[in-house]
């Protein structure tokens, strides 16, 4: 990569601030960057390079004038494709939406926009961000820029490999079970779930109302605080939008983990798990403790519910949420997707309803091992990037099922609607990433950012870069 | 799970939740629901007594 493609949202906002670059270059940069591995990647359901070249010179223009727009003046961002962009389709990975075109942009993307960030095109996803492997039928998977034969993970898939191959350093992502999160770790980039209901998901496309989240994903823990200051903000417009305390996610990141208590679960997170994963997420665990954090076992036994929960509360609200479109218009889904809509549909009211109830009762036993340490630090993902096309792979000597290897981890903050964080930790022997999963209680996303940062800044497993 | 309903059951239960399938692609359909209510049979067990079902579907918790 060029030393523009290679630099972090925040260092490329440094750099243009400073007119060390203008914001032209870093937008043509990355165009020849993706102009060059595109066809390798498919990260992209829509390039917007043009348009982005037009912002970008307009950026430059304000520049010269002495206006900056705020802290992402002219940085390029890639947008997962359920997010609606105002005159450029949202597909939402879907053949039914290709020739959509909203009038409007999401909140997400327009506080972006506002910010400065110049949007070079629309990321690949799952079809309704409804898989975790990357799958899509209709546009394609991308291929993982580590290895192109392996899954990206998914549903913010184009994400993950856009930024893991350098065609834009930031990005927006969504994750009901771990769509920022598992691409972030299986890519070896960083991303964050943020607390549930900070980041506004109006203009989203919704699979699960109870559980999606909005949320930023990029090369480096400090990108995704600057996303956050930006996207962390109340919105009518999203019905579960909170009016939280503002944050200042970058001014937080400083300080540290001398002092804070490390919680790392008993149950549930260490079974099934590929034995490369674990080396280097207690590896990682170590390396808070030698910054100074306290490591401190914790019981929940509660986590051992993860998989009923999430899978009878997303299954069950996504056809609530496209029971129309499936119905009328399923023969046009891919069919494997359709079957995991239609499913839903047998999922009862009364079901519905206590899993919903247990889920609070879980979210309530998380809360509770809060009280007694600062973070849950636990592996992203259970293994690490699978071949694409496998149904089943072995973790650690279980045979499971790939969609449960990668979502049974993550789940846990979706459930509980607390923060989570992925950095990467270390590679397997074949090079592939590994991410180490940091949480806290709801609305201590920055204390989460902050020990990611930490970390990042002692190891230098961000730094690698894949070769394409 | 769905292995202990008929084909002709379930396709009358599909009937009643709005699906209208072709015998082929109904089959794969029982297998997937089948697939989901095994997984999530063990939510059967849990005890939510604690919980009031406001706190859980108003979407406040």
């Amino acid at each position: 990569m060029s030393a523009l493609t290679s630099a972090s949202a925040a260092e490329i906002a440094r750099r243009i601030a400073a007119r060390d670059v203008s914001c032209v270059e870093v937008a043509q940069a990355f165009v020849a960057r993706a102009d060059e591995h595109e066809p390798a990647v498919g990260a992209f359901i829509t390039r917007t390079a043009e348009q982005a070249l037009a912002d970008a010179r307009q950026a430059d223009a304000e520049l010269a004038a002495g206006k900056t727009r705020g802290p992402l003046h002219g940085v390029p961002v890639g947008v997962k494709d359920i997010y609606a962009t105002a005159g450029v389709r949202t597909t939402s990975g879907a053949a039914l939406d290709a020739e959509f075109v909203p009038d409007r942009d999401a909140t997400a993307v327009r506080l972006l926009k506002e910010a400065g960030a110049v949007v070079v095109g629309k990321a690949n996803t799952v079809e309704l961000a409804f898989d975790p492997t990357g799958r899509n039928a209709t546009y394609g998977m991308p291929n993982n820029p580590w290895a192109r034969d392996r899954m990206p993970g998914g549903s913010s898939s184009g994400t993950g490999a856009g930024i893991a191959a350098g065609f834009f350093p930031l990005g927006l992502g969504s994750d009901t079970g771990g769509s920022i999160r598992i691409p972030s770790a299986l890519c070896g980039i960083s991303g964050i779930k943020p607390t549930f209901g900070v980041v506004s998901r109006a203009g989203v496309t919704p699979l699960s109302h109870s559980l999606d989240t909005a949320g930023p994903m990029a090369r480096s823990v400090e990108d995704l605080a600057l996303a956050m200051n930006v996207l962390a903000a109340h919105d009518p417009g999203d019905p579960a939008s909170v009016a939280a305390p503002a944050v200042d996610y970058v001014a937080e990141l400083g300080g540290g983990v001398r002092g804070m208590r490390v919680g790392v679960p008993e149950e549930y997170v260490w079974r099934p798990l590929d034995p490369e994963v674990e080396g280097a997420v207690r590896k990682a665990i170590g390396v808070l403790e030698e910054l100074g954090a306290q490591v401190v076992p914790v019981s929940i036994p509660e986590l051992e519910w993860t998989p009923a929960l999430a899978s009878s509360i997303t299954t069950a609200e996504a056809a609530m949420a496209h029971r129309d479109r499936v119905l009328r218009h399923g023969d046009r889904m891919d069919q494997t997707v359709r079957r995991r809509f239609e499913s839903g549909m047998f999922i009862s009211a009364t079901a519905y309803a206590h899993a919903q109830r247990a889920r609070v009762a879980y979210a309530r036993a998380v809360a509770a091992a809060f009280a007694r340490v600062d973070l849950i630090a636990t592996p992203t993902v259970a293994t690490p990037a699978p071949p694409q096309g496998l149904d089943v792979i072995d973790v650690g000597g279980d045979e499971t099922p790939v969609r449960e290897a990668l979502l049974r981890i993550t789940r846990i903050f979706n459930l509980s609607r607390m923060p989570s964080v992925s950095v990467p930790c270390g590679f397997s022997s074949d090079g592939l990433p590994i991410g180490l999963m940091l949480g806290a209680p709801a609305f201590a996303d920055a204390r989460a950012l902050r020990a990611a940062h930490a970390y990042q800044e002692a190891t230098e497993w961000g730094e690698r870069e894949a070769a394409l | 799970m769905t292995d202990e309903i008929s084909p002709d059951a379930f396709a009358a239960w599909a009937r009643a939740v709005g699906v209208d399938a072709d015998p082929e692609r109904l089959e794969l359909l029982r297998r997937e629901v089948g697939a989901l209510l095994g997984r999530i049979a063990p939510l059967d067990d849990i005890d939510v007594s604690g919980v009031a079902i406001e706190d859980a579907i108003g979407g406040a918790s």
